[in-house]
């Protein structure tokens, strides 16, 4: 031990552990605050609350989320594909449920089971296929079937579609205002070897879209 | 009896004018009394030419009734007495006035030369001598007896007489342009059996071929004419020694049927308002039934009917036609040559009707199978489906005019009434509309099933609803940036390692 440094040794020791401390205590606060803000980012993917389109961006719904009771299978059996604008994307299925379509998924296209029939039965019925187009940038499957910039569809007449192996032909494209297309028969007719495709025509200033994109093709 | 001397002068024939002028003043209540007068009064039929100076005896056909009630053709044949005193009006009032194009003299060319015709301007003329070289007679029953046969021996050598009755005949058979003149010296004899002849082959009655041969003594103001001789003599030997005119015509001079046809053609004003042929777009009609008062039906695929679509051919070719269209009614009026004879034809034209195989009853966006019958053979026709006209396929009319095509009524046709039909390629109706109930379509049949199972709510919510509406869109969210998270937690490590660093220093510093 030695005393004639103890009185200064102690009083700088104690001021030494002060600085510390509180130093420690600064930089747990920042490494807290930054933890916590960083931890919903993994959260939310795990969970899928926040879901993905193709790209991998983070995307949204415009509107309120889909009644579970539609109970989608985001990925079914086969594949969507119109090869002319580039898209192949699983295909999956879904109902109707409270006279609404609501893709669950925004990197699928999905079949209405119980409107016209199944791919399977094509050559009975019309065949009705829906998927969600993105806006901001978002690159939904549904993106590639349109024109935001002309309004339009970009899949030209004549154009292939398969649906689960099944192919298609694209006869015409048409833009129905989203309140009306439930009243429109030749939307929801059902004629054999039809096909009906039905996206968001999104908007050229990024709003949300009011229009749907109905395209229509048949077999053969 | 008339003896052909009391013929011979202008001068005499007018002092018997004057003399039988005041025999028919002076002893009327006696002329009367005979069954036919010498000197028959002019009836209507009657068409004496009297504006033509000089021409003398100059008389058309007259007007009467002949074979199947049809009328003389007057104007195309006027007889006269020879042309040698016409004046050259005269000779051009014959040629604007009344057509004379063909001039037919019966003269022997002594007779000829001794009163040559003035000639008409523009026209032919042709002699043909009935008596041959010789025609000079003392006796008139003699000549009567010639007229019939003069110098005939057999077939192979007929003779004068009747060499000139084929010639005659033949030629007025085959003009086919404007009047012919035809006469002798007088116009009574030979101008007079050849009438005859002509009259007996128009059908004309006795009693009229009579009246017609003694007007000469009328416009004559003569007695030279008279039953006796026509008939007496004339047709007495034709029915005695030839067995009747129609045997002489055919047998003994040889008038083909076709120059008989042509005959009554050319001189009997045609009553025949018959139709030989009436089409409607190219349909024909029935023209038996069409005569009729109910007329006939026929089917065309027209969108409507105008008078330039009915085509008529008359019998005869100077028949006219008009055309009256009302509706879907047509009514065809053929005008004989004659222009009192008409006869009427209606025809009521229906346009095709279609069938759908399926039933009346369908649903919007079905395939359906059209048929049908009397479109026109290989046109090709819309199919249309009303109310809001869509045109959703095609149909080709085969060989026989049967349709049977498909076509798929429109997937957005509404359930309710709607009418189907074919159309031309402008649009417009060919055939009946046929009406068809559209139920409400499969789809939404079955929309409305599924609904009805999983929630009860939707199915009374709207029944306009065709389908669900579609939400399809989202955006991609613009996440706040880790970064300054990350470089806060960072900054906090770095801080916490100073000062474990700096803490162990100082302590080694101080404890040394």
């Amino acid at each position: 031990m030695t005393p004639r440094h103890s009185p200064r040794s102690t009083s700088r020791w104690r001021r030494l552990n002060i600085v510390a401390a509180s130093a420690v205590v600064v930089a747990s606060g920042m490494i807290i605050v930054s933890a916590v803000f960083l931890a919903p980012r993994a959260h939310s993917v795990d969970a899928d609350s926040h879901p993905t389109d193709l790209a991998g961006n983070t995307v949204q719904l415009d509107g309120a989320t889909p009644n579970p009771s539609a109970s989608a299978t985001p990925s079914g059996t086969g594949r969507f594909q119109a090869p002319s604008v580039g898209l192949d994307v699983p295909l999956g299925s879904l109902d109707v449920v409270d006279n609404e379509l609501e893709p669950p998924g925004f990197t699928s296209a999905y079949w209405v089971r119980n409107l016209g029939v199944s791919p399977t039965d094509s050559a009975n019925g019309t065949v009705f296929v829906v998927m969600h187009s993105l806006r901001n940038g978002g690159e939904g499957p549904g993106n590639a079937l349109i024109d935001v910039d002309d309004g339009k569809a970009r899949i030209a007449s004549g154009a292939s579609i398969v649906v689960d192996d099944v192919e298609y032909h694209v006869v015409s494209s048409e833009t129905v205002d989203k309140s009306q297309i439930s009243g429109d028969q030749s939307v929801w007719a059902d004629a054999p070897g039809r096909l009906v495709v039905i996206t968001c025509l999104q908007r050229p200033d990024g709003a949300p879209s009011t229009d749907n994109m109905v395209i229509e093709a048949t077999r053969g | 009896m008339n003896t052909h001397a009391r013929r011979l002068s202008l001068p005499l024939r007018l002092t018997t004018i004057a003399l039988c002028a005041t025999a028919a003043v002076g002893f009327s209540a006696t002329s009367a009394s005979a069954a036919t007068p010498a000197q028959p009064a002019l009836t209507a039929q009657d068409h004496t030419i009297t504006d033509v100076p000089g021409l003398v005896n100059g008389r058309e056909l007259n007007a009467v009734t002949g074979l199947n009630g049809q009328t003389l053709n007057a104007p195309r044949l006027i007889r006269s007495e020879s042309l040698d005193k016409i004046s050259t009006a005269g000779a051009q009032t014959l040629a604007s006035e009344y057509k004379v194009d063909l001039v037919i003299d019966l003269r022997t060319p002594g007779q000829v030369a001794a009163k040559p015709d003035v000639p008409i301007p523009g026209a032919q003329s042709v002699n043909i001598s009935m008596f041959g070289a010789n025609g000079d007679y003392s006796d008139d029953t003699a000549m009567y007896h010639d007229l019939v046969d003069k110098g005939y021996v057999d077939a192979a050598t007929p003779g004068p007489m009747i060499s000139a009755y084929g010639q005659i005949l033949h030629l007025l058979a085959t003009h086919t342009g404007g009047t012919v003149l035809i006469h002798c010296s007088h116009g009574m004899d030979r101008t007079g059996t050849v009438v005859d002849m002509l009259d007996h082959i128009l059908g004309v009655s006795e009693s009229d071929i009579l009246h017609d041969y003694l007007l000469s003594n009328t416009q004559l103001g003569v007695n030279w004419a008279t039953p006796d001789l026509l008939q007496g003599t004339f047709e007495r030997d034709v029915a005695t020694k030839y067995s009747g005119m129609d045997s002489y015509l055919s047998k003994t001079i040889g008038v083909t049927s076709q120059d008989m046809a042509a005959l009554r053609s050319r001189f009997l004003i045609s009553n025949d308002a018959s139709a030989s042929a009436i089409t409607i777009g190219g349909v024909s009609v029935p023209l038996d039934s069409a005569a009729t008062d109910a007329g006939a039906s026929i089917t065309l695929a027209i969108p409507s009917l105008a008078p330039a679509d009915v085509q008529v051919v008359t019998g005869n070719a100077d028949a006219t036609s008009t055309v009256t269209v009302s509706g879907q009614k047509v009514d065809v009026t053929v005008t004989a040559p004659d222009r009192v004879t008409t006869k009427h034809y209606g025809m009521t034209v229906a346009k095709p009707v279609i069938a759908i195989a399926q039933s009346d009853s369908l649903t919007a966006g079905a395939s359906v199978t059209l048929t049908g019958s009397g479109f026109t053979p290989g046109s090709v026709y819309q199919i249309v489906v009303h109310s809001t006209p869509t045109v959703i396929g095609q149909a080709t009319a085969g060989s026989d005019g049967t349709i049977t095509a498909s076509a798929v009524l429109p997937v957005d046709l509404e359930a309710g009434a709607h009418t189907v039909f074919l159309a031309d390629s402008s649009g417009n109706a060919v055939s009946d509309p046929l009406a068809v109930t559209v139920v409400a379509a499969a789809t939404t049949t079955g929309t409305a099933a599924t609904t009805t199972g999983t929630a009860a709510s939707a199915t009374g919510t709207d029944a306009s609803l065709a389908g669900p509406s579609v939400a399809t869109g989202g955006t991609r969210v613009e996440q706040p940036s880790a970064w300054p998270a990350v470089a806060l937690g960072a900054l906090g490590l770095a801080l916490l390692g100073a000062v474990v660093v700096l803490y162990r220093r100082t302590r080694s510093t101080l404890e040394r």
